[in-house]
């Protein structure tokens, strides 16, 4: 039995989570990926392409270096770590690298990555690739703004970082340009979670749920 | 040591409407506690990976206290989104009763029998037949619809016990209008090992068991991909046991969470039917409890078609890794790849 001096606290406990009950069941994320962020300009100093460094978490790069290990034919773990970057590769494609990349308002067209690799260090898979633009942008006094998400939010995408303060490697510039860089934390905001977590996993990017947890880098050069 | 208790059980309260007063003036309402826990969540997920990998370099007392905090923080935070095993669990509670240590019990078991589902999963699957752990991960999906059919069975005995209760109230209605004890007796349901011998409780106290029973394995056999995850990968680390026992700690903070849920359910009705008992007539009284009992069992029933024809579970796999490979030949025919991802 349950004393009654436990009930009215209880009681209240129990009113708030049953109150939070009727809420969408907003999945959370399994996995993690570190992000580094390098903007490649040429010669002219025009925006070319995004050099991206993901780190996936512990637990996953774990599971997956157990599937190399045993899938591995004669080529060792180097070639199966090759076999894996195309994979994902291939799987990115379709879903645009899970990259969004705005100059000022305008959406910049995105192109395919031919340019990648996958390392494992300490025990961390690492995916390393070469997005380019359709074509290269001015970007001086403009702000230059990205989004990298997983729109089904099963994994978390964000900026390498040492508890919440990102690390200055995180988001570089490289070239000649003069850039003021930062990072900006999600702020999801409810009503258009609720709208999302509605929507199938299988909906478009649009609408994915993943876009309200991304992290925003933001680039301003001049 | 119980006023401590009791100063701890209102902190808890104290705590949590203050969270609840912030959000809602501050952060714009309930949804927004929901992504507060989430994010809680997220960030005992994250310490918990951190902390099993790096017990597996360097174990000692303070990474082992670190590591079983950051479990049951994880399991409380885990339990206190949403999620349709609570769903089903207060529906049922609210709608069919149960003494207080019931509650308890249930919650804990099928909190408990969760994380059971998960170990003999990775044990079964991986240690056993040799999957992958990302492959285990994939059945989880295949469990998840389970559970989900299982709910809606479950709903549907619920309909049919009601309907059969309807009708016995309505018989003895019938045959001895005056002399209903029914009224007597339904005040004793609180208590339900003091039994007063009424002819709709002794016939029915094993069969409450029974679904209750069935309420425990529908919700509990369904376990976390995470906590499959966090298996596997702790059996790669050479270290299962670290798993298993942040796994066993993990559930406990969620059999917490559930079983304050559970314990409020049984509260809430129990106020109900004493308001109610003391306006309307036993036999209306009896009549009341039957259609809550069907009502709670419609709700059930519907939440457990709706979960298996949509099939809601979280994806199982993510997209940037595509599905684990299929298992050979040899193996299961339901091991095929899940539907989800791509």
């Amino acid at each position: 039995m349950i004393p009654a001096r436990f009930l009215r606290p209880i009681l209240l406990i129990a009113l708030i989570m049953g109150a939070l009950l009727p809420l969408p069941v907003v999945a959370h994320p399994h996995g993690w990926i570190d992000l580094r962020m390098r903007l490649v300009l040429d010669d002219q100093g025009r925006l070319e392409a995004l050099q991206q460094s993901w780190r996936l978490d512990p637990f996953y790069s774990l599971v997956v270096l157990e599937e190399l290990e045993r899938e591995q034919g004669g080529g060792g773990l180097e070639a199966a770590l090759d076999q894996l970057g195309s994979e994902i590769r291939d799987n990115l494609s379709p879903q645009g690298y899970f990259t969004e990349l705005q100059l000022g308002d305008e959406r910049l067209g995105l192109g395919e990555v031919d340019n990648y690799t996958v390392l494992e260090r300490d025990g961390r898979i690492e995916f390393v690739f070469l997005l380019p633009l359709t074509e290269p942008r001015v970007i001086e006094g403009e702000t230059l703004s990205y989004r990298v998400f997983d729109p089904t939010y099963y994994i978390e995408v964000v900026h390498e970082a040492d508890g919440n303060e990102p690390l200055d490697d995180a988001l570089v510039v490289g070239g000649e340009l003069v850039c003021e860089t930062r990072i900006l934390a999600a702020e999801p905001d409810p009503e258009r979670v609720l709208e999302a977590a509605m929507l199938d996993v299988d909906d478009t990017a649009e609408t994915g749920l993943g876009r309200h947890f991304a992290e925003t880098g933001e680039v301003v050069c001049r | 040591m119980p006023l401590t208790l009791t100063r701890l059980a209102w902190l808890a309260a104290g705590l949590l409407t203050a969270l609840l007063v912030w959000q809602l003036v501050f952060q714009g309402g309930l949804q927004g506690i929901s992504l507060q826990l989430m994010a809680w969540q997220r960030d005992f997920h994250r310490a918990l990976t951190m902390a099993i990998t790096g017990l597996s370099g360097t174990p000692s007392p303070a990474t082992w206290t670190t590591l079983l905090g950051i479990s049951f923080g994880y399991g409380v935070f885990h339990a206190a989104g949403p999620g349709h095993g609570k769903a089903v669990l207060t529906t049922y509670l609210v709608s069919h009763g149960g003494a207080r240590r019931r509650a308890l019990a249930l919650s804990c078991a099928a909190s408990l029998l969760q994380g059971l589902v998960a170990i003999s999963l990775v044990v079964l699957l991986v240690h056993g037949l040799g999957w992958l752990t990302r492959q285990a991960m994939g059945s989880v999906a295949w469990v998840e619809q389970a559970s989900f059919i299982m709910v809606a069975l479950l709903g549907a005995w619920l309909c049919l016990r009601a309907i059969r209760q309807l009708r016995a109230s309505a018989a003895v209605a019938e045959t001895a209008s005056g002399k209903a004890h029914t009224h007597h007796h339904l005040h004793a349901h609180d208590q339900a090992h003091d039994c007063c011998g009424g002819h709709l409780v002794d016939p029915q106290r094993t069969e409450d068991w029974r679904t209750a029973l069935a309420t425990v394995v529908a919700i509990g056999i369904r376990p976390c991909s995470g906590a499959v995850l966090l298996l596997g990968a702790a059996t790669l680390l050479g270290n299962f046991m670290v798993g298993v026992a942040a796994v066993v700690v993990m559930s406990l903070g969620t059999a917490l969470t559930v079983s304050t849920l559970a314990l409020a359910s049984v509260f809430a009705r129990g106020w109900a039917e004493r308001r109610l008992a003391s306006r309307i007539t036993s036999y209306g009284f009896a009549r009341l409890l039957g259609w809550g009992s069907l009502t709670g069992g419609l709700a059930i029933l519907a939440l457990g078609i709706c979960l298996t024809l949509t099939g809601v579970g979280s994806p199982s796999s993510s997209t940037l890794l595509g599905e684990p490979p299929p298992r050979s030949a040899t193996a299961a025919p339901d091991a095929a790849p899940p539907p989800f991802g791509g």
